[in-house]
C-alpha cells in the first residue's frame, strides 16, 4: 500500500495541478499535463484586490499563487477566493481553458472544488467522507470556499 | 384651415378622455412624472481630497454600529483577454469593537461570517458544513488575521474598520478632488487617488453622514488592471441586533470541517501516511 501510494506521489511530482480561480478545476490527467505543461490555464484568470490599503487584505496573487499546497508537488493555485459565483453553471465553463479531467490517479492531497458523480458518504472517526469510485475526499474550507480533498482511505476501510 | 380647426375640436376631448390631459393623479402618469430633484448648493471652496476622505473617516470612526449592504461587481479577465463581471452582495453587520457578521449572497445559498468577539465561525448552508476558529479580540485585527492566516476577504473592508484613514491614506502619490455628482439619488463628493499599484475612487456623501456610497479601484498590479467597484447602499446606522446576533449556533445536522491550512498544520505526516 504504502509503495503503491509513494509511486504514485512520485508520479504526480510531474503533474501540475492548475486550479482554476472559480471552477477549481483540476488538471490531473498525465496525459493532458504532458501534451499541455500547466494545462491551457496558463496564468488564469486575473482579478482584481478587493481592498485599497496595504498588502494584508489583499492575497489573491503573488504569495498565494505559488503556495506549495503538497510538499511532492507544484501546485500552482491561482483561485479567486471571495469572487462568488454559481459554480454549477457557465461561471466555471468560462473559468479557464485547462483541461478538465478528473483522471484515474487522483493524488492525496489534491484538492477539487466538485466531487465526481455517484459518491457514497460515510462517517468514520466522526469526519464525513467521500468515497467517489474508491477516491475518498473529504471536506474543507479553502479560503470561504468548501473544497474536497483527496484523503488517503480511513482507517478500517481499506477496500 | 377651418377643417384642421375642426379636427382638433374633435380630437381634443378624445385625448383628454384617453387620459393624456388629465391631471397626474392617474398612476400611469405619476410613474412616468420625473423624480424630485436633488439640489444641493455647490461649496463655495473646492474642498481638499485628503480632508473629505478624513471626515468620512471620522464619522465611520464615531459610529459604534451599523449595517450595510455591499453590492460589488468584480472585473475577471481570462486568459483570453476577456472581461467578465461578476457580482455579489454581501450585507454586513458590524458592532464595534468586536461583532461582526457577513452574509455572502449567492444563488446555492451563500455563506455567512460570524464573529462574536472570540471566534469566528464560517456557514456554508447548501454544503451544510462549518468551520470554526480563535478569532482575534478586535475587528480589525480579526479582519487581518482571515485575511492573512485564512484568506477569507472582507470586501471594502478599508471602509469599515475602525480606522479606515490609516489604511485609505498609504502610499499616495496622487490625490484630486473631481467634483459632485448624484450616486443613487444622493449628493456625493468624487474623490480619485493614486497609488503606485492602484487608481482608486470613492464617492462620499455630502452632508452631515459623510458615508462612504461607492468605491471603484483599478487594480494595476494585475497585467490588465481589472477594476472592482463596490456600491454601499442600505446604510442602517442605528440598527437593533437579536441577542446572539453574533453567535453561530450550528443547525443539528451541519458538519463541523477544517481549514486546509488547519489540515496541512495539524497533521502533513497523517494526510501523506
Amino acid at each position: 500500500m504504502h509503495n503503491l501510494l509513494s509511486m504514485n506521489l512520485k508520479r504526480a511530482m510531474t503533474v501540475a495541478l492548475v486550479v482554476g480561480p472559480i471552477l477549481a478545476l483540476v488538471s490531473v490527467d498525465v496525459e493532458a499535463a504532458r501534451g499541455g505543461g500547466r494545462g491551457g490555464g496558463g496564468g488564469g484568470v486575473r482579478t482584481p484586490r478587493a481592498n485599497i490599503g496595504g498588502g494584508s487584505h489583499d492575497f489573491n496573487r503573488g504569495n498565494v499563487n505559488q503556495r506549495d499546497v503538497n510538499v511532492n508537488r507544484d501546485v500552482n493555485i491561482n483561485r479567486n477566493v471571495d469572487v462568488d459565483v454559481d459554480r454549477h453553471w457557465g461561471y466555471g465553463g468560462v473559468g479557464v481553458g485547462a483541461a478538465v479531467a478528473v483522471g484515474t490517479a487522483v493524488a492525496v492531497g489534491a484538492v477539487v472544488s466538485t466531487l465526481p458523480p455517484s459518491c457514497n458518504t460515510f462517517v468514520a472517526d466522526g469526519v464525513t467522507y467521500q468515497n467517489c469510485g474508491g477516491t475518498y475526499y473529504a471536506p474543507r474550507y479553502d479560503g470561504p470556499n468548501v473544497v474536497y480533498e483527496v484523503v488517503s482511505p480511513p482507517s478500517g476501510w481499506n477496500q | 384651415m377651418k377643417m384642421l380647426s375642426l379636427l382638433s375640436a374633435m380630437l381634443f376631448p378624445a385625448l383628454a378622455l384617453l387620459g393624456c390631459a388629465s391631471p397626474p393623479t392617474d398612476p400611469t402618469t405619476a410613474s412616468v412624472a420625473p423624480p424630485a430633484q436633488v439640489i444641493s448648493p455647490s461649496p463655495a471652496v473646492r474642498p481638499q481630497p485628503a480632508d473629505v476622505l478624513k471626515k468620512m473617516a471620522g464619522y465611520l470612526r464615531s459610529l459604534d454600529r451599523f449595517t450595510v449592504r455591499v453590492e460589488r461587481t468584480t472585473e475577471l479577465i481570462l486568459p483570453t483577454n476577456q472581461r467578465l463581471h461578476a457580482d455579489q452582495t454581501l450585507e454586513v453587520a458590524l458592532q464595534k469593537p468586536n461583532r461582526l457578521r457577513v452574509n455572502y449572497q449567492n444563488l446555492s445559498g451563500g455563506r455567512q461570517l460570524f464573529y462574536d468577539g472570540t471566534n469566528f465561525s464560517l456557514y456554508t448552508p447548501e454544503a451544510n458544513v462549518y468551520a470554526s476558529a480563535a478569532a482575534a479580540p478586535t475587528i480589525d485585527e480579526t479582519l487581518d488575521l482571515l485575511a492573512t492566516q485564512y484568506r477569507i476577504s472582507l470586501p471594502v473592508a478599508d471602509l469599515l474598520v475602525a480606522n479606515p484613514d490609516s489604511r485609505l491614506a498609504q502610499n499616495l502619490t496622487s490625490a484630486t478632488y473631481v467634483g459632485r455628482i448624484l450616486i443613487q439619488g444622493v449628493p456625493c463628493h468624487h474623490l480619485a487617488f493614486q497609488t503606485p499599484e492602484v487608481d482608486w475612487e470613492i464617492w462620499i456623501e455630502d452632508g452631515p453622514q459623510p458615508l462612504p456610497r461607492r468605491l471603484l479601484l483599478t487594480d494595476k498590479s494585475v497585467e490588465g488592471s481589472p477594476q472592482m467597484m463596490a456600491n454601499l447602499t442600505r446604510w442602517d446606522l442605528a440598527p437593533t441586533f437579536p441577542a446572539d446576533f453574533f453567535t453561530f449556533k450550528p443547525p443539528q445536522n451541519a458538519q463541523k470541517i477544517t481549514f486546509l491550512e488547519q489540515v496541512r498544520a495539524v497533521s502533513p505526516a497523517k494526510a501523506a501516511q
